[in-house]
């Protein structure tokens, strides 16, 4: 039949087939494969998403039947909410101790990993092993580390005559030292980032240097540095935003403590959440912090990103 | 030109072998039955069981599990018995459970402060049948009072009471100089008694100074109640009262410890009073079991919370009020078997286990008589509970309220910057505290 004839650089296909291959696609049993991402996907990442945008514009609890609409009061008393900017201070006060400290210990770990120093596989699973060990067991046991009067560190400085310090009792230090400890929970991971990085600079280049003169300070200076710009901003987007989603380690060293000097924004959407029961302010709160995490982002990808091309 | 058709005949060819037969179609129904039939048997199964949380303190653990055990195995419905899954408090974790749909039947360590917040996630104990009355018979009227919810209604089976009062380590006492037989009772002879211990080179005392709200409980909140004989609000639970005399001679008391160098600025990990390095520590009767075990428990003593100066407690002859840190029992409204669980609460809670828990764990159940009940032997062997049990007519729990929380968070911020760390005077603390608790409670 005509109609059944297949044109130039057309399938020759039947009219039922065709209808049912532009619906489903020549291989329909693809969708099988993508069913279980999109599930996740719509469960776990959109379904969330578009309830929390719902809920930050009612007054919502788990407990009360009545959730009413109120548009966008959430927002407003946010904007009033000096605890809320309280939490983002300290949040950035985190990230100006924890973001230069990751990346700088990060690639002198890397460069010292990458040369033939013994016991490297050691080290490098050494590393590794607190960012694959669960955040609740290590902030536990830095918790005691940190102790005032019984903790390891402050015995080790009275031991040596130094007074102890209020590590985590003392507001002044408490973000500090939260933030130093995430950073060496989480360097493992920006390790093998700057390792990988490092593998990938040719040797060439270093060979050129020396013929030229530099010494190994300079080699680093002038080709490692650059050469893992790329690299290095990844690492600084990606500790920004673990930074900006800090909880497990305030919640469980200090309760957001003392004076609400470790408030993170995630603590507090948590105290909002889950002791306030105030679940619409709480998802404002989440709302606000999603968008300042992408203006971050993209910040830092406009600038570094331009200097790393 | 490639011929699209055998290009893909490899791909073709895979997809043959996905096609199903007959028999395989005729296979999988039948196995995808018999799974669903299983499942569904298996939950049909599970709903004759019941899911008990019960806290995480070791005695409460063992008591808990010989009861369920005991219950398990001549009655129905089984009770799978486990402690509260871990985080920051039960009621945090009893919130995240509401959200989650994944409450257990029901939860022996419910604090009167968290009712009003689980709202109707708890079942009205006054419309299961005969509960009301069982529970008046156990504790007596006047008690079971105490716990209705603003609709006059009880949520909420009033369980075992905790009276808040001050351990002291006696031999520390003697080496200060201080007379073990006449604890002091004023803020006065207390913070002299403190200088006296400091003095001696011992610690005089280290409350935690952690800002969780729930911290409060054990350092100001029972002075408070000594000194002023009111909870935080008034009755109709609209305006906060703490802002007077009461609330700020408790204050500046703590304020003087920590500025006199009384107590260290410390959040610790093991208490340090059952390691034997302070000399006083504020807590309920739960307390002994790690007392005995740390030690420290043939040298300890036990004394009423201080009052201020002018308190008619200091001329004697009465105890001070002190804070009962109840806790209670609820069943959760996602309960499928409600009366079955209520049955195993009332043998949880029957008399031969009532005196039980009291043996096992030290707290004092909430039932009428039970001084008589366990007779004097049992308070010759255990010394320390005489004055609990005698304390535990005069206790004062917290506000009906559902922002019971949000409160003591903001009485904890007042606490840390006034008391802790002299951010701020008692007069503008507390003041601050009392503004952010009208908001709370709409006056």
């Amino acid at each position: 039949m005509a109609s059944e004839q297949a044109t130039p650089g057309e399938l020759a296909i039947p009219r039922r087939s065709r209808f049912r291959f532009s619906t489903v696609g020549k291989h329909p049993v693809g969708y099988i494969f993508v069913v279980p991402y999109v599930a996740f996907f719509i469960s776990m990442i959109a379904y969330p998403l578009g309830f929390a945008i719902y809920l930050s514009f009612h007054q919502w609890s788990i407990v009360q039947s009545d959730k009413p609409y109120v548009g966008l009061d959430n927002f407003d008393r946010l904007i009033h909410d000096s605890l809320f900017w309280q939490s983002l201070r300290n949040t950035l006060k985190f990230l100006i101790v924890n973001v230069p400290v990751t990346v700088v210990v990060a690639l002198i770990l890397a460069v010292a990993l990458n040369r033939g120093i013994t016991g490297r596989a050691f080290f490098r699973t050494a590393y590794f092993l607190p960012y694959v060990t669960a955040g609740v067991v290590i902030a536990l046991i830095w918790k005691w580390m940190f102790s005032t009067d019984d903790g390891f560190i402050n015995n080790a400085l009275s031991n040596i005559g130094l007074p102890r310090i209020g590590w985590l009792t003392d507001p002044f230090w408490s973000m500090i030292t939260i933030a130093l400890m995430v950073a060496w929970k989480q360097m493992g991971f920006y390790v093998i980032l700057y390792l990988g990085g490092l593998q990938g600079i040719p040797q060439s280049l270093y060979e050129a240097a020396a013929v030229d003169g530099a010494n190994a300070f300079q080699r680093f200076i002038t080709i490692t540095i650059p050469q893992l710009r790329p690299i290095t901003l990844l690492v600084v987007i990606l500790s920004t935003i673990v930074g900006f989603q800090l909880f497990t380690e305030p919640y469980i060293m200090t309760g957001g403590g003392p004076l609400n000097s470790s408030l993170s924004v995630v603590l507090y959407i948590y105290q909002k959440a889950f002791q306030s029961l105030e679940f619409g302010y709480a998802a404002a709160i989440g709302m606000v912090l999603a968008a300042i995490i992408m203006i971050t982002a993209f910040i830092q990808r406009r600038f570094l990103g331009e200097s790393a091309a | 030109m490639t011929d699209h058709r055998d290009s893909g005949s490899d791909v073709d060819g895979t997809l043959q072998h996905l096609r199903l037969n007959r028999r395989d179609v005729i296979r999988g129904g039948v196995g995808l039955g018999l799974g669903t039939f299983l499942i569904a048997r298996g939950a049909a199964g599970a709903a004759d069981n019941v899911t008990f949380w019960y806290a995480t303190n070791p005695n409460e653990t063992d008591y808990a599990k010989a009861v369920v055990a005991a219950w398990n195995k001549s009655n129905k419905p089984q009770v799978n018995a486990q402690p509260v899954p871990a985080g920051n408090s039960t009621e945090e974790v009893v919130l995240a459970a509401i959200a989650a749909r994944t409450t257990p039947c029901a939860l022996a360590n419910v604090a009167p402060a968290a009712v009003p917040q689980f709202g109707n996630g708890l079942v009205d104990l006054s419309k299961v049948k005969d509960a009301e009355s069982f529970m008046v018979a156990r504790s007596g009227k006047s008690v079971i009072d105490q716990y209705r919810s603003t609709d006059g209604d009880l949520y909420q089976l009033p369980w075992k009471v905790n009276p808040v009062m001050v351990f002291f380590n006696k031999a520390m006492w003697s080496k200060a100089g201080l007379d073990a037989e006449k604890p002091p009772v004023t803020y006065t002879e207390a913070l002299d008694a403190m200088g006296k211990l400091k003095a001696a080179g011992i610690t005089p005392i280290e409350p935690t100074i952690d800002q969780t709200w729930y911290n409060r409980w054990f350092d100001w909140y029972p002075l408070y109640l000594a000194a002023g004989n009111k909870l935080l609000l008034d009755d109709k639970q609209s305006k906060a009262i703490f802002n007077d005399a009461a609330g700020k001679a408790s204050m500046t008391f703590w304020r003087d410890v920590y500025a006199k160098g009384y107590a260290p600025k410390a959040s610790w990990q093991q208490n340090p009073y059952d390691a034997g390095k302070v000399a006083m520590y504020i807590a309920g009767p739960w307390a002994i079991p790690d007392m005995e075990k740390g030690g420290v428990l043939k040298d300890t003593g036990v004394m009423p919370v201080w009052v201020p100066d002018d308190s008619p407690v200091a001329k004697g002859g009465t105890m001070p009020n002190t804070f009962a840190d109840t806790k209670n029992i609820g069943i959760f409204s996602t309960c499928d078997d409600k009366d079955g669980t209520w049955k195993f609460l009332e043998f949880y809670v029957s008399p031969e286990n009532d005196k039980k828990f009291f043996e096992m764990t030290q707290q004092i159940p909430l039932r009428q008589g039970i001084d008589q009940a366990m007779g004097q032997a049992f308070f010759t062997k255990n010394p320390l509970l005489e004055p609990f049990a005698k304390q535990a007519a005069h206790t004062l729990d917290v506000d009906p309220t559902a922002k019971s929380i949000d409160i003591f968070t903001a009485i904890s911020q007042a606490y840390q910057e006034c008391a802790i760390y002299s951010k701020s005077s008692v007069d503008d603390a507390l003041a601050k505290a009392e503004k952010t608790v009208n908001g709370l409670v709409g006056s």
